[in-house]
């Protein structure tokens, strides 16, 4: 069999599932800590000061990863969602509705950070432009996508419900993205840029990308976290579960 | 002229706040329901080995 089958197979395996996250999550907070630790000391104390905005800037080193990942989860939880739809493949739902909490508070992080910032910079916490509001918008799709999980008693069904109000809010994503070109909005444009020079200086820049990659390792350290702990509280009577918690020999928890 | 400070100090407590229940909720929850689950397999050996015993 193909090992990338193979591996998709065995991923599929409650058991494996359990055990392989529990071997990644340390791993996986082991690196976001340094990279974190770095991203923030280099971003508050050592990037240089901006000439306009003055200290305020550093926020971007929260702000804007914050609200990468906001995007980037809901886009996670969609595609999941997605997959465990049509392949009926259950790790894949739980997973979509693990990151709906990280994917809010990602977003909430986002909201109170960009306030804050907008208070000195624009002299308003808030504004109803198309870029904040539509940020907002986001928030209430993560709470809906948990409420309506949650509203559901059988979890496979509850998880097809909330995998459909995550698609159906998928239209979200490029309106947020391009709210700042689409309409006139008190939001700066973009500064970085994938294709094209950013506008950003690079002792600026390079933090914050640091700081980017270490919320995706929070982010997946967290993810599978939660996602354990649905497999195991939705398969506490089952065999699998007695094996993985110690009650056989030769296979012990994996971590925690 | 503004006094930045407050603003970057609130953003950064409320980053830590938020991101630090975040990690720590499932932490807990997951330690709580292994203690369930782990209570449950006993109550089910105990009533394996006394069938008189409901578990």
């Amino acid at each position: 069999m193909n090992p990338i089958v193979r591996f998709i197979h065995q991923t599929g395996s409650p058991a494996y599932f359990y055990r392989l996250s529990g071997r990644l999550i340390p791993w996986l907070w082991a690196a976001f800590v340094p990279l974190a630790a770095w991203g923030l000391i280099q971003g508050l104390f050592f990037a240089p000061t901006d000439y306009l905005q003055k200290e305020t800037y550093r926020i971007i080193y929260i702000h804007v990863p914050s609200a990468w990942m906001s995007m980037m989860i809901y886009a996670v939880m969609a595609i999941l969602g997605m997959i465990g739809l049509i392949w009926r493949i259950r790790i894949a739902e739980l997973l979509a509705i693990s990151c709906a909490p990280i994917g809010a508070a990602f977003t909430t992080v986002a909201l109170i950070t960009g306030a804050l910032w907008g208070k000195p910079t624009w002299g308003t916490y808030w504004v109803w432009d198309a870029r904040l509001t539509s940020e907002l918008v986001l928030l209430f799709l993560y709470l809906g996508v948990m409420g309506l999980y949650a509203a559901i008693d059988e979890p496979r069904k509850a998880a097809r419900a909330a995998a459909l109000l995550a698609m159906v809010g998928l239209v979200n994503l490029p309106i947020i993205h391009f709210s700042v070109e689409w309409w006139n909005t008190l939001h700066q444009g973009q500064t970085i840029k994938l294709i094209g020079k950013s506008t950003i200086d690079t002792r600026m820049l390079v933090p914050l990308l640091v700081m980017a990659v270490a919320t995706k390792f929070f982010f997946a350290a967290n993810l599978l976290t939660r996602a354990r702990n649905q497999l195991l509280h939705q398969d506490r009577r089952k065999r699998w579960t007695k094996a993985v918690l110690g009650g056989e020999p030769g296979i012990g928890e994996a971590a925690s | 002229m503004i006094d930045h400070m407050p603003f970057i100090v609130g953003a950064y407590a409320a980053f830590f706040i938020v991101l630090a229940y975040t990690a720590a909720a499932p932490v807990l929850r997951g330690r709580r329901i292994r203690q369930a689950v782990r209570r449950y397999q006993q109550r089910l050996k105990t009533a394996s080995e006394q069938p008189g015993k409901r578990p």
